[in-house]
C-alpha cells in the first residue's frame, strides 16, 4: 500500500479552517485516513475550534450601546459614521488579553466597564470638566488619590483635551488626533484583581487594564495592534 | 451592554451543566497561552476571521498567520493535556512543517 503523501503542519490547520487550496484537499484527507493519531488531533483541533467559540462566541456577539458608539464615531463625517456603527453593530470579537498575573474573567467581579460606559454615554454625570492644562495631572492625582497623570500619547498623535471628573471618584481623560478621531481613558481606583482585556467590536477597541492601584478602560477606533501599542504606552506612562 | 462579568451567566447558558467545569479548564488553558497565541485563536476561532483578513488586521505575512495559528493550536493542547502531550504529535514533512 502506498503511504500517503506528507502534508505540512499549516496545511492541516488550513484544512480545518477551509483555507486549504483545493489541489491539496485530497493529500490532507488521504493523510488523515491513513494515520489515525493525526485523524484525533485534527479532531482535537475542530474540538478545541467549537469550545472558543461556545466560550468567546456570546459575548463577542453583543453590540456595545449605539450611545457610545456614536459619541466615538462623533467626530467623523456623516459616511464614515454609518460605516463605524455598521462594524459596530456586527459581530465582534473579545480579546481576552490577561496578563501572567491576569485573573479569570469568569470571577471578575468589577465594574469598571459599566462605569466606563456610563461616563461615554453621558448617563454618568461628571462633577466637573475641565479644558486639558499643565495643571491636569495635579487635578488628576488630587481627585483620585492616586499618583497617576494623563499619559503621554501624543507619539500617536493623540493630545488630550478634556478631563471629566465622576463621583467615585474617577476620571475620564478624552484624547483628540488631528483627524478628530477620539481616544478615551477612564481611571479610577482598583477594585479587583490583575487583568488585561481587549475587546474588539469591528473597529472600534475597549482596552481594559487593571493592576493593584488602577483600572482603567481605554477606548478608540484603531487596529488591534495599534491599540495594544497605545495601550500599553498609556499604561505604562499612566503612573508618576 | 458588553460586561465580560456576563461570561459566567453566557456559559451557564451556552453550555450544558456537566460541561461547565470543562469549560473552565479550557478558560484556563486559554488564558495561561500567550498574548498572540490567544489572540490569533480569538481572531480564526470566534471572530471567524479569513487568513488574508487576520494577516492585514495584525500586520503580518500570511505564512506568520499560519505557522503562528498552528503554533498556538499545538500550545492549547498541550496546556489542555498537559505536560509531554506535545511529545505525542505525530511529526509532519520537515520541510513543509510550521516556522517557529
Amino acid at each position: 500500500m502506498n503511504r500517503p503523501a506528507a502534508i505540512a503542519e499549516t496545511e492541516l490547520h488550513a484544512f480545518i479552517d477551509g483555507e486549504l487550496p483545493p489541489d491539496r484537499v485530497a493529500a490532507v484527507r488521504a493523510a488523515l485516513a491513513a494515520e489515525p493519531a493525526l485523524a484525533a488531533r485534527a479532531a482535537a483541533y475542530r474540538a478545541d475550534k467549537l469550545a472558543l467559540r461556545a466560550l468567546f462566541g456570546p459575548i463577542a456577539d453583543r453590540p456595545l450601546p449605539p450611545a457610545w458608539i456614536a459619541r466615538i464615531a462623533g467626530h467623523r463625517p456623516a459616511r464614515r459614521l454609518a460605516a463605524t456603527r455598521r462594524m459596530a453593530i456586527a459581530a465582534g470579537l473579545v480579546l481576552a488579553l490577561a496578563g501572567g498575573a491576569g485573573t479569570l474573567l469568569l470571577r471578575g467581579g468589577d465594574t469598571i466597564l459599566a462605569e466606563a460606559e456610563g461616563a461615554r454615554d453621558g448617563t454618568l454625570r461628571p462633577t466637573g470638566s475641565f479644558v486639558a492644562q499643565a495643571g491636569s495631572a495635579y487635578m488628576l492625582q488630587a481627585a483620585l488619590g492616586l499618583n497617576v497623570r494623563p499619559p503621554d500619547l501624543a507619539k500617536f498623535g493623540y493630545h488630550l483635551v478634556t478631563v471629566d471628573f465622576y463621583a467615585g471618584p474617577a476620571a475620564g481623560l478624552v484624547y483628540r488626533n488631528a483627524q478628530g478621531a477620539e481616544l478615551s481613558i477612564y481611571v479610577r481606583k482598583s477594585h479587583g484583581d490583575a487583568r488585561f482585556d481587549l475587546l474588539r467590536r469591528g473597529k472600534l477597541r475597549v482596552c481594559i487594564w487593571q493592576d493593584d492601584v488602577v483600572s482603567a478602560v481605554m477606548t478608540a477606533d484603531m487596529p488591534a495592534g495599534e491599540m495594544m501599542r497605545v495601550a500599553s504606552a498609556a499604561y505604562a506612562s499612566l503612573d508618576m | 451592554m458588553v460586561d465580560v462579568r456576563d461570561l459566567e451567566d453566557d456559559l451557564a447558558l451556552s453550555t450544558p451543566p456537566a460541561d461547565r467545569a470543562g469549560m473552565g479548564d479550557f478558560y484556563a488553558a486559554v488564558m495561561r497561552l500567550s498574548l498572540e497565541h490567544r489572540q490569533i485563536l480569538l481572531l480564526v476561532g470566534v471572530e471567524g476571521l479569513s487568513y488574508r483578513e487576520v494577516a492585514a488586521e495584525l500586520g503580518v505575512p500570511i505564512g506568520t498567520v499560519m505557522s503562528r495559528l498552528a503554533r498556538a493550536r499545538e500550545r492549547l493542547r498541550e496546556a489542555l493535556d498537559g505536560p509531554g502531550a506535545g511529545a505525542q504529535i505525530v511529526p509532519l514533512h520537515p520541510s513543509r512543517g510550521s516556522a517557529p
